[in-house]
């Protein structure tokens, strides 16, 4: 029988992969261990920003004003210092990222009703941290300037009460905490399955290209198909089990939300399996050598991660760049994650993404088993 | 004295690497790429946040302020619309990313000195963005705010009419940015990709080149002739060493010529510095090597140790200061956090050695603790 015939195959691949038990530990337990790490690392929030204070006023008004520095919780005052070359040394050595200099007239001006100019100095190295603390700087000094008019004009007729500014009243939906984890978590599953998927099954189909088993699998009586599908049925299985870790991981121990469905997110997951094992599968086909195979999944994933809109939003890349990011299966991916785990969106609003990456995924397997089916014949 | 046999080896060597064409281009394509897309095509830099606007006031001082929104370049209006569960609409298909709601009588608020609220919805999903957003706008509204304030103080409290913004108010912030005045990202970027080549180079690729002739048995016949362990090991390693320089000078030399990436600091210093650190690496693969008895173990082994610590831990994508204290401890353990903030420091602060030595310190110590390690477990799979 045809069908027992594909069974054996497909208990031989298992039979291999469970006696690596090294393999296998790493396809459980690094992907649970990454996941941790990486939802700890992977955070763009900027607090405690290390600074340092060259005040040359030294007045209780002076104080008061780094003081409002301090207690925002962005900024940690680590340094006082008395020059200019000790600041810069400070900078330097990358032990602070922003200083504040207070001039020598900073309290006489202000009692005076001039202004008072404070320089502020920001490493600008990380850009993304630097254009968010000087963001704050600017915020925190006007709060502060505003106190201080509203207390020069207490007991002048009704001037205080009409010194009011226009605020801004934020509200934020699908990720009231605004924590960065939660973006970065769904991202990070869809890392994690394309380098399990893509990388375990092209690995195995080139190993046995090197040993040259896989010349002896073809004299046999086995057919291409039923070779390519035994090759994928362990992984299918092994990623469906990472795929269900690594969101217990997300949902218990990082909270993250799930607000959408989950079967549709299973749903959508096994299309995205898919393509990767189709990735895997190309890649297999025109890989000659281990090295070969290394490279060539790195060569294909780290820009389609960078692409994907998983770090860089889409939205910032230049008009001319955008049209490539269409044809990245990890961009409808996301999409559709971050919309089903903290929007809470169903297929209403993500049937777009999804025929796309079916499309897509449909046909990269596509080439990819005929491109198999080629090299077998 | 017996001739050395070191040559031989690496001729043998260099023949494999050059014959297998495709793995010598990549290795010299990755970072091009990687260094084409970071300057084209990634930035964090947050322009033209699409917005939904409800204006149910549409005064000349609000028109004034939608105005202000627009022409600062960060926001562009998406749509106008008059009910809110249109404006939730877009969010949810991704169409914008804030709503600006601006009730009736907001202006005549705001002209006699009450407090007004200007409502800001924020998909917050991408919260990087939406901090970012948040910012824009809390700048543009205060900037907004302090024409007004001054135009009442001079008004009402009869203050010197004469005085220039600048001057009636208490405290004006100078900020200055060093090191990255025009704040490009790709300056930040290029150093990191210098390390993160390497590290796959000198990590993933030569252990798998090790554990590839194990695998076959070829290393077998090498150990059988009088070639001394050393004499292999440093032999396989040479020609790698020699592609890691020509990927730093490639790298170095697209960011400079194509991107204008500045290099403020010494190059020779750049140049010891990427050696001493290849110097580590490549015995961090040699370590694989002996601790991989399989290729497949020896790519998730590397790819697990070299890869993505130097992807995620050494401050390339996210800055370490902003880490929990304990995983801030452990990238100290990673040796891309040293050689990141050497590069770092080579390109755009133009530090000495003055400053990296503690770095470079660090980066010697690690490449004679992985040389001793790998040499020792080298020994010990080939006696």
């Amino acid at each position: 029988m045809l069908d027992s015939r594909l069974f054996h195959l497909i208990k031989k691949e298992f039979i291999q992969l469970t006696r690596d038990k090294r393999l296998i530990g790493a396809v459980i337990i690094a992907p649970i261990l990454q996941l941790i790490i990486f939802g700890y690392v992977a955070t763009t929030d900027v607090r405690d920003i290390p600074t340092v204070v060259l005040d040359f006023n030294r007045t209780s008004a002076s104080r008061e004003f780094t003081e409002t520095f301090a207690n925002t919780g962005y900024f940690s005052i680590n340094y006082y210092v008395s020059n200019f070359e000790e600041e810069k040394a400070l900078l330097n050595s990358g032990k602070v990222k922003a200083a504040i200099n207070i001039p020598q007239d900073f309290a006489k001006d202000i009692k005076a009703g001039r202004s008072a100019e404070v320089q502020f100095v920001v490493d600008g190295a990380n850009s993304n941290s630097a254009s968010i603390i000087l963001g704050y700087i600017q915020g925190i000094t006007f709060d502060y300037s505003m106190k201080v008019l509203k207390d020069r004009f207490r007991n002048i007729g009704n001037v205080e009460d009409k010194i009011n500014i226009i605020n801004a009243k934020v509200r934020v939906f699908h990720n009231q905490t605004l924590s960065s984890t939660n973006y970065m978590i769904p991202g990070i599953i869809a890392m994690l399955l394309t380098l399990i998927t893509a990388v375990l099954t092209s690995i195995s189909i080139v190993k046995e290209k090197e040993y040259g088993t896989l010349e002896q699998l073809i004299v046999t009586p086995v057919k291409p198909y039923e070779l390519m599908v035994s090759k994928m049925a362990p992984y299918i299985i092994l990623s469906l089990i990472d795929v269900v870790l690594v969101m217990l991981v997300a949902v218990f121990w990082f909270k993250v939300p799930i607000l959408g469905s989950i079967p549709l997110l299973f749903a959508l997951i096994s299309i995205f399996l898919v393509t990767n094992l189709g990735l895997g599968l190309y890649i297999s086909t025109i890989s000659a050598n281990m090295q070969q195979t290394v490279l060539s999944v790195v060569f294909i994933m780290i820009p389609s991660m960078l692409l994907s809109g998983f770090i860089f939003p889409i939205a910032n890349m230049p008009a001319v760049i955008q049209p490539i990011t269409y044809l990245i299966p990890m961009r409808y991916f996301l999409t559709i994650v971050r919309g089903i785990f903290l929007k809470g969106i169903g297929i209403e609003y993500l049937w777009k993404d999804a025929l796309l990456l079916s499309l897509l995924g449909g046909l990269i397997f596509t080439m990819a088993a005929r491109k198999f089916r080629k090299k077998l014949e | 004295m017996k001739k050395s046999k070191i040559w031989p080896i690496t001729k043998k060597e260099f023949l494999h690497i050059v014959r297998d064409t495709r793995t010598l281009l990549i290795t010299f394509a990755l970072p091009v790429v990687m260094l084409i897309l970071y300057g084209y095509a990634l930035t964090f830099d947050i322009k033209n946040i699409p917005v939904v606007l409800r204006d149910m006031d549409n005064k000349p001082l609000t028109r004034q302020l939608v105005e202000k929104f627009k022409s600062s370049g960060y926001f562009v209006v998406a749509a106008r619309t008059d009910s809110f569960a249109s404006a939730e609409k877009y969010f949810l298909s991704g169409k914008a990313n804030m709503i600006i709601n601006i009730d009736q009588g907001f202006s005549g608020r705001v002209l006699s000195g009450r407090t007004s609220e200007l409502q800001i919805i924020v998909d917050g999903s991408d919260a990087n963005t939406a901090v970012v957003s948040i910012n824009y706008i809390n700048g543009i509204l205060r900037d907004f705010s302090k024409n007004i304030i001054l135009k009442t103080i001079r008004t009402s409290a009869g203050v010197n009419s004469r005085a220039g913004a600048d001057e009636l108010f208490p405290i004006n912030a100078k900020p200055r940015v060093w090191y990255n005045p025009e704040l490009k990202s790709m300056n930040f970027l290029v150093p990191g990709i210098i390390s993160m080549v390497l590290m796959i180079l000198g990590g993933l690729i030569t252990s798998l080149s090790i554990v590839g002739e194990k695998a076959k048995g070829t290393m077998e016949q090498l150990i059988a002739t009088s070639i001394k362990p050393y004499e292999l090991m440093i032999g396989k390693l040479l020609p790698y060493v020699l592609i890691g320089f020509c990927d730093v000078l490639l790298c170095v030399g697209v960011s400079v010529i194509v991107f204008n990436v500045p290099i403020k600091g010494s190059i020779f210093l750049l140049f010891v510095e990427s050696a001493i650190f290849m110097f580590g690496v490549l015995g961090m693969g040699m370590l694989i090597s002996t601790l991989a008895d399989r290729q497949e173990n020896a790519i998730i082994l590397g790819a697990f140790t070299t890869m993505l610590p130097s992807l995620l831990l050494s401050g390339f994508m996210f800055p370490i200061e902003n880490m929990p204290k304990i995983i801030q401890a452990v990238t100290y353990l990673v040796p891309a956090r040293y050689f990141f903030t050497i590069l770092r420091g080579i390109f755009l602060k133009g530090i000495g050695i003055a400053y990296l030595w503690p770095d470079t310190l660090m980066l010697c110590l690690f490449g004679v603790l992985m040389v001793f390690l790998a040499s020792r477990g080298f020994k010990r799979t080939l006696d």
